[in-house]
């Protein structure tokens, strides 16, 4: 995030389009991580981001102290999420128009190993995602933060208004707690696996 | 509920040490020439915090890619506008809602224009390579009927400029990709992906608008098939 865009342009209070846009393309990468932190599993982030730039664009005016922007914003986000999480209602993913596949990423024809690297990448990618939601929100925030290309630890600790030192260790002990989640995700999967490939050959053997 | 509140239990008592906070601020680009050095000889008396460390980077690559690609969406999302009188429009959302039968309309309208033009295509029509992919459509209303081959993407573009210039057409979505597939064999990449169309009308009777639901069977405001009677039965608009 460039440090000069991140900053509240004095015309984006007094509601001047062009500034509050420029603010919007500075924070919207991590206000978009903050919404992953706290929203349902089925809420839709873009849904979730376009209410927030409403909100945004209704409430700028309100924003007295540049200097709580961070802050600000991530209250609309956390909001946003807890509002969706509320009225959060069942929504069926309708785009799933041919195949299932996710669209990844197509560079021509790799091997099968490098596809299967590939393939582990994005799920261990995907797994960490899923158990970083069900960690405290003091240790999910930071870690969503941090996942944001280019977040330093010092903005992280800007926009939840903490020290340096607290986001620090709260990145240590969720990582930490992160990866207790993920050994015992795998082992679960590695024991339902196998309760899995024993129980036709239990079948078969009994009368 | 969200997940949040289904946490687990963890040991959230021990404190980091410095091997954790260290090989933490390196991960995260965060580490001063006095951290690496520390590290290094922690390094020398234990090898093993390489490869914890080389560890601890994998997972943070994996999960970052992961986080990066499920924020990527937000690259498409736009303030709204604010519309004199009309209060804040959610223009992304509206596009979004509206898309579907809009794209379906404008194919409708690009289908209908030759039809009712008598089949007689545009000046230039049926030349160039994208003819090789086109179909076929067959000219009526000349004296010696003949097939015209007008690609999609030419039909395409007459509806947008012409609606441009009528005022009908405000503006096309950026197209949204929902699927693709590799080819193989170094063919290329075969991709599925919805276009839309925001368009502009005057309906002789607006009857208003239903609550339907869309191609996706999500709950959406749609006009009345009226509405779109009207728009395109042609001389109204």
């Amino acid at each position: 995030m460039n440090r000069e865009q991140a900053k509240l342009r004095p015309g984006a209070a007094a509601g001047d389009e062009d500034s509050i846009r420029a603010l919007w393309h500075a924070h919207r990468r991590w206000v978009a991580a903050i919404l992953l932190a706290h929203m349902p599993r089925d809420a839709e982030l873009e849904d979730l981001l376009q209410d927030v730039a409403v909100q945004v664009v209704r409430n700028i005016d309100r924003l007295k102290d540049p200097a709580a922007i961070r802050p600000w914003l991530r209250t609309i986000a956390v909001n946003t999420a807890r509002t969706a999480g509320r009225r959060r209602e069942v929504r069926r993913r309708g785009l799933h128009l041919v195949g299932a596949g996710s669209p990844g990423r197509f560079d021509g024809a790799a091997s099968a190993a490098e596809e299967a690297a590939r393939r582990e990448a994005r799920e261990e990618g995907e797994r960490a995602m899923a158990l970083c939601r069900m960690l405290p929100e003091e240790y999910r925030e930071p870690l969503m933060l941090r996942a944001v290309r280019g977040m330093s630890y010092r903005q992280i600790a800007d926009v939840l208004g903490v020290p340096v030192t607290t986001i620090e260790t709260r990145l240590v002990r969720g990582r930490r707690m992160l990866k207790e989640l993920m050994e015992r995700d795998m082992a679960r999967r590695s024991e339902e696996a196998r309760e899995a490939s024993a129980a036709p050959a239990k079948g078969r053997n009994e009368p | 509920m969200t997940d949040a509140m289904k946490t687990p239990a963890f040991d959230q008592g021990r404190d980091p040490t410095r091997e954790d906070v260290l090989i933490g601020r390196v991960t995260d680009g965060e580490a001063s020439p006095g951290d690496w050095t520390e590290l290094e000889e922690m390094a020398r008396r234990d090898a093993g915090v390489w490869q914890r460390l080389a560890e601890a980077q994998r997972a943070h690559a994996r999960f970052e890619q992961r986080v990066e690609d499920a924020i990527a969406i937000c690259e498409l999302v736009e303030l709204p506008r604010t519309q004199p009188g009309a209060g804040v429009l959610r223009f992304g959302m509206a596009l979004r809602q509206y898309g579907g039968w809009a794209a379906a309309a404008a194919v409708s309208f690009a289908w209908l224009g030759v039809q009712l033009s008598g089949g007689a295509a545009p000046q230039g029509y049926g030349t160039g390579a994208s003819m090789q992919a086109a179909g076929p459509l067959m000219g009526g209303g000349s004296q010696q009927p003949q097939a015209q081959y007008v690609s999609a993407d030419e039909l395409w573009s007459s509806y947008l400029d012409s609606g441009r210039q009528s005022g009908r057409v405000l503006g096309e979505l950026a197209p949204v990709m929902v699927n693709a597939r590799d080819l193989g064999d170094g063919k290329g990449t075969e991709v599925y992906f919805i276009r839309g169309v925001i368009e502009r009308a005057t309906a002789a009777e607006v009857r208003g608008w239903s609550l339907r639901a869309d191609d996706t069977g999500q709950p959406r405001f749609v006009p009345d098939e009226d509405v779109l009677r009207v728009k395109t039965s042609g001389g109204a608009l």
